[in-house]
């Protein structure tokens, strides 16, 4: 099915690009033209077309072929608590990496991530939550040895292995 | 090349099946796992690869490469997360085929499409080898150019829901990969103050962001990938579906053909590789289509041309590294270093001097290809069962497990934080139908397409005419024009002859 246009949900993308773009040539302003040139020419091209859809989209708003609010990216409503909570996760998983060590914190993540979903029953979300973290730190860590950060767990097989 | 050197060939690479065949299973996984490729798989296995006799290595290198371009199409199909750039193309059709419930018949034919394109384009670089070469020589950067602007116009035919959107999508994406130090003062540009982007924007992430993070946070709306008639057709899978997909891709042979030789012709161009190669192919085959409409929806020829073109540039590649000593490509460039080591010197004087390697390689090439299809094809039908696991269990993983992935490209936590961002922004893509795709090929083709362009200017001292200086550049001008107006001509005639 056609998804009918919302005026701010579909310029969320052109915003970023525009404030990304003017960013970008006000960090080159200083610099040789070789630093600048594409970055020009590509940028230019960006603006206009940015601007064509601006225009575009506030013309179907007018005629009242397109919604003026967030709805396609906030939609469906019960979902959105279940997203930010993921990303939620995410973050405080990235952040807490370096310390917990990829082991330690990819289970605690996971965990989280699991309840955030609506996953029930603690055997269940313990198991996935172990089993995935240890397949993915033997793939990661022993079997392609990505260099990842060690926490306890694997500073403790370590002392073991030695 | 005589026909006794090529018998004598075969027999030696087939004695090496001890060799190919753990290169190709660990060239699936690879594939299959975003952040990885061959690559910086090959970096990892130098110690065993300089270890080994020059034979050895070369035989283990091409299996590992080739089946890496084919691994990288299962999570592109299954739940829409490229294993590699290259396979960026395979998402187009190949999920929409797993949302039919039809995953298992996606896989199958995207691994006969992968490995036929892959033989043909090996036995075409076997027999043309010393002419392919010379074709690296005429392509300079006012050429490079549009080339590359060839596979960025294609975001707009490719986005076809809304083509003002793609434009914006793809050149958003240009604009992020410029984001780095430049090619000539090594200055910094829209770092953001982050030392870990002087390199420029990384690109393991950045696909991880854009379409596993993005596309997971998509998928907690449903229960299930598919729905539920899908997934009672996903749940009844038997042989006879890979039968089915088997007995469609013969009928499509000759798309097969084409495909992988489009894959072939841009994998000879240094630097384009198979990210172009996939778009390119797609697009060209959505264009002679009789039916354009159907890609995008699930087209299995859009599919076939995705994997043909991915799989096709694997032997291309090699070309400018074993004629010119020019590498095509970041994991030809490693190999190289392999052949460097073991005292081999790449270039014209190779096929002179050392012919059983100079064709030996695409030999090898050529029965990586074959074991494949054997190794692969039975593994279809329990792969495409990935649908039936519930979304509440796939995304945490998906989400978590390729942010993880997201790290193993450079070993900075910095780039996990990116994989992020880019989710964010794939979310909004996808949600807003902005083409994530666009986004990605703008991000991978940035840094190069701005190398060309600068060189192209610094050598004609600013001059723009000189991107219309050559005649192999006003050529490509002028069937890059042809290829964008052609689907329009062709719906104009259709209206006017009144079919709908």
């Amino acid at each position: 099915m056609e998804r009918r246009s919302a005026l701010a949900a579909d310029l969320v993308i052109p915003g970023l690009a525009l404030g990304f773009t003017l960013y970008f040539l006000y960090s080159v302003r200083e610099l040789d033209w070789e630093a600048k040139a594409n970055g020009v020419i590509i940028g230019t091209i960006l603006l206009t077309l940015v601007g064509v859809q601006v225009v575009r989209l506030v013309l179907a708003t007018a005629r009242g072929n397109a919604d003026r609010g967030f709805a396609p990216l906030i939609s469906p409503r019960e979902i959105l608590p279940k997203r930010l909570g993921m990303l939620a996760v995410t973050v405080m998983f990235v952040a807490a990496v370096p310390y917990l060590g990829l082991a330690l914190g990819l289970f605690a993540a996971l965990l989280a991530a699991l309840l955030v979903m609506g996953v029930r029953g603690a055997k269940r979300v313990l198991a996935v939550a172990l089993g995935v973290a240890v397949v993915v730190s033997l793939l990661f860590t022993v079997a392609l040895d990505s260099g990842l950060p060690k926490g306890p767990v694997e500073r403790f097989f370590i002392k073991l292995a030695r | 090349m005589t026909w006794d050197l090529l018998g004598q060939l075969f027999t030696a690479q087939l004695g090496l099946w001890w060799i190919i065949w753990p290169g190709i299973l660990l060239g699936i996984v690879v594939g299959f796992l975003p952040g990885f490729n061959a690559e910086n798989t090959l970096i990892m296995l130098l110690p065993l690869t300089l270890a080994m006799p020059v034979e050895h290595a070369f035989a283990f290198m091409t299996s590992l490469y080739c089946a890496t371009h084919l691994g990288g199409g299962i999570p592109a199909i299954l739940v829409r997360i490229p294993g590699t750039p290259g396979a960026a193309a395979t998402t187009l059709d190949g999920y929409p085929l797993t949302l039919q419930g039809r995953g298992q018949f996606a896989l199958v034919l995207s691994f006969v499409a992968s490995v036929f394109s892959g033989l043909v384009a090996c036995l075409v670089t076997l027999a043309i080898l010393p002419l392919l070469s010379e074709m690296g020589l005429h392509l300079r950067s006012v050429e490079m150019v549009v080339v590359m602007l060839f596979g960025l116009t294609l975001i707009a035919v490719i986005a076809a829901k809304d083509v003002l959107k793609g434009l914006i999508a793809g050149l958003f994406g240009l604009m992020i990969g410029m984001i780095g130090t430049d090619h000539i003062y090594n200055t910094p540009r829209a770092t953001f103050g982050f030392l870990e982007l002087y390199d420029g924007v990384p690109l393991v992430p950045a696909l991880i962001g854009l379409f596993a993070i993005g596309e997971a946070l998509v998928m907690a709306e449903r229960k299930l990938i598919v729905g539920d008639v899908s997934r009672q057709r996903a749940a009844g899978h038997d042989w006879g579906q890979t039968i089915e997909a088997l007995r469609f891709a013969v009928t499509r042979w000759w798309h097969i053909v084409w495909t992988g030789l489009v894959g072939l012709a841009i994998g000879i161009v240094p630097g384009a590789g198979a990210s172009i190669a996939s778009f390119v192919a797609y697009q060209q085959s959505r264009m002679w289509s009789k039916h354009p409409e159907k890609y995008g929806t699930g087209e299995p020829d859009g599919l076939i041309a995705a994997e043909g073109g991915n799989n096709g540039v694997c032997s291309g590649t090699l070309v400018p590294m074993m004629a010119l000593g020019v590498p095509g490509g970041s994991t030809a460039a490693v190999m190289m270093i392999v052949l460097q080591y073991h005292g081999m010197t790449m270039g014209p004087t190779l096929f002179s001097q050392n012919p059983g390697l100079a064709y030996g390689v695409f030999v090898g090439m050529f029965l990586s290809y074959f074991f494949m299809i054997f190794t692969i094809l039975p593994l279809a039908r329990y792969m495409s069962r990935i649908v039936l696991i519930e979304t509440t269990y796939l995304v945490p993983v998906i989400i978590l497990v390729t942010v993880v992935a997201a790290f193993s490209e450079r070993h900075y936590v910095f780039d996990m934080g990116v994989a992020i961002a880019f989710g964010i922004i794939g979310y909004i893509a996808h949600k807003t139908d902005y083409h994530v795709a666009a986004i990605l090929i703008g991000v991978v083709l940035g840094p190069l397409f701005e190398k060309f362009v600068v060189r192209a200017l610094r050598i004609s001292e600013g001059d723009p005419r000189v991107f219309f200086s050559s005649t192999i550049a006003n050529t490509l001008w002028t069937l890059l024009v042809l290829s964008l107006l052609y689907p329009a001509i062709r719906a104009w005639r259709r209206r006017r002859k009144g079919v709908p």
